[in-house]
């Protein structure tokens, strides 16, 4: 388990919000129907996704703290009149649900964690310990004014998506446990800005030692 | 796809609108309806079933927090959230009660449990607990893929024994969520039965279970999990999702006699693709489901439904399908209570949004 290759790695460094041209250019990876009921992140996943061509065997992590957010607050909004449509992405994990129902891609698990300095930590620990050959990891989180203001979601829009596998045919970078490590945590917001820029990343473990992303 | 463990359970303990696990397991097995016709919304004209613990209604301190923090009270004393003592916290609704209270204009210390991250915050500041916690949230099946983590971290050695806590406690958020579905309605659900309509209702419940490498009575045998992703509510008409999830532990379980806890909430469709997927894999099986008396407990369901299990074992009788009738969708269905004498396990399954599966078999050793 003490270590994965990065074959794929996208990330879309944090903004407040996409701006609409970018929206616009993001709906094109889907039909019109569809991109209407996306909201900043799903959008942002299926743009980071879209190149990755999994397979039926392959396990998805979803790591992201506040998930639905713009469909949350649309949601709450509705009351007294609850909106079913909202509600049913409001549930996590929304965000990666829809794109890979409207893409069709069964998949022997998806985890969706949520957390919050440890999450990216206890994301990247999850797919090293996944059986599986190939682990999806997506990251993300979307601005929603509401929430934000409140602290109850995030300032900010981003995203970032790993495909992780066990071979190091195509790697790009290498994940690896270190037992004995030793490292600050990093944010899932920090790491969408590190992967954009192509950076290495060491994040520090709440069970002890750290995970290191290498890139080659 | 299959994942064959060598963990076993240890302790395991569930809360429900029934009462302790005992008592639920007792009031189950006499054939008792925890649900009842319940208001969904405060102006509603409707009735809705609900196996509720206390009233529907968000308030401070929020209803989910003390018989949480009494029933993990219950759990072995051990350094839980320390780094040999992970713990995994799994619900599908943590503190979303309290964010709809402060949307609504309640008082601001609402605002403070009301994400993931804060309502588990808040137990584990009355528990103590350290901060090797992790939180997985996939709507009804979360309590099952805490449970898979959970065993992946003891067979990575990452643990000597890992604590699996899930709770899940109605609000109006989720009551009027479900209902603008139209699939929760006036109609008592009665899973597996052969109607001219399907309902769900929903119920109050937490759970945990405490998993380790060392023996026990119980061993979970088998895990396996399945994402169709072919519809966000509905599963693939083929079946192919439930096929999916079940295969693994058919092999597991070799031929050996078992009786299938389904996740059966009252809809149609899948009662009739999850009972013939369940007949396929274990001839002869019965197949029963609790949500026509506990309702559906939602993302604890899976560790809720656990715990009665393993207790019908201790006392050698399993609830049948409480609440449904003949004709059943299927002939595997069990609608009364029977013995555990000659049953070397049970295999516990359950379903989510966005097509997930996720199933666990559980013998006794």
């Amino acid at each position: 388990m003490n270590k994965r290759y990065a074959t794929v790695i996208s990330a879309y460094a944090p903004v407040q919000e996409i701006s609409d041209e970018q929206r616009k250019a993001l709906r094109q990876n889907f039909k019109p129907l569809a991109a209407r009921r996306l909201t900043s992140l799903p959008l942002l996943i299926g743009e980071l996704t879209k190149n990755t061509a999994p397979e039926p065997a392959d396990e998805w992590l979803f790591a992201s703290e506040f998930g639905g957010a713009v469909s949350l607050d649309k949601y709450l909004g509705s009351f007294p009149n609850p909106s079913p449509l909202h509600f049913q992405n409001s549930i996590h994990p929304g965000p990666l649900d829809l794109i890979n129902v409207i893409r069709r891609l069964p998949a022997r698990q998806l985890t969706p964690m949520i957390g919050g300095e440890n999450l990216l930590g206890n994301a990247l620990l999850a797919a090293l310990i996944s059986p599986a050959d190939t682990v999806h990891l997506v990251i993300g989180e979307e601005y929603s004014a509401w929430a934000s203001e409140q602290s109850l979601g995030s300032d900010f829009t981003f995203g970032a998506y790993l495909k992780l596998s066990q071979k190091a045919e195509h790697a790009m970078a290498e994940l690896v446990h270190e037992p004995e490590g030793n490292a600050p945590t990093v944010s899932t917001q920090e790491t969408a800005e590190l992967l954009a820029h192509q950076k290495p990343l060491t994040t520090g473990l709440p069970s002890g030692g750290a995970i290191r992303l290498q890139w080659r | 796809m299959s994942a064959p463990t060598d963990v076993f359970l240890h302790a395991c303990a569930c809360r429900t609108a029934l009462g302790d696990t005992h008592e639920t397991w007792q009031a189950l097995t006499d054939g008792q309806i925890a649900l009842r016709a319940t208001q969904p919304l405060p102006d509603s004209d409707d009735r809705v079933p609900l196996a509720l613990t206390g009233d529907l209604a968000e308030c401070e301190p929020p209803r989910w927090l003390a018989p949480s923090i009494a029933l993990l009270q219950a759990a072995p004393d051990r350094p839980w959230g320390d780094p040999r003592h992970p713990i995994v916290i799994t619900s599908s609704n943590f503190g979303i009660d309290q964010m709809l209270a402060f949307h609504q204009g309640q008082t601001d210390a609402c605002r403070h449990r009301a994400t993931a991250v804060s309502a588990t915050q808040a137990i584990a500041e009355q528990l103590g607990w350290g901060p090797n916690r992790s939180i997985i949230s996939n709507a009804c099946v979360s309590a099952q893929l805490g449970l898979i983590h959970a065993e992946r971290l003891l067979a990575n050695d990452l643990a000597d024994e890992v604590l699996v806590f899930s709770f899940d406690y109605l609000s109006h958020f989720v009551v009027g969520g479900f209902h603008s579905l139209k699939i929760l309605n006036n109609d008592f659900p009665q899973p597996y039965s052969d109607r001219e309509t399907g309902s769900i209702a929903l119920g109050d419940g937490a759970g945990f279970a405490v998993l380790s490498r060392a023996p026990s009575g119980f061993r979970l045998a088998a895990s396996s999990s399945h994402s169709e992703f072919h519809h966000m509510t509905g599963n693939d008409p083929s079946g192919v999702g439930f096929k999916a999830v079940l295969a693994p532990l058919a092999e597991a379980a070799n031929g050996q006699r078992v009786w299938v806890k389904g996740h059966g909430t009252g809809t149609l469709e899948a009662a009739r693709l999850e009972s013939a997927a369940a007949h396929a894999a274990f001839p002869g099986a019965p197949l029963v489901s609790w949500k026509g008396s506990l309702g559906h407990t939602l993302g604890s369901c899976g560790l809720i439904e656990l715990a009665i299990a393993a207790e019908a074992f201790r006392q050698g009788r399993a609830p049948g399908t409480v609440g449904a009738a003949a004709p059943y969708v299927s002939q595997n269905v069990q609608g009364d209570a029977f013995t555990l004498d000659d049953f070397y396990g049970v295999v516990l399954v359950s379903s989510a949004f966005g097509g997930a599966h996720a199933g666990h078999l559980l013998i006794r050793e």
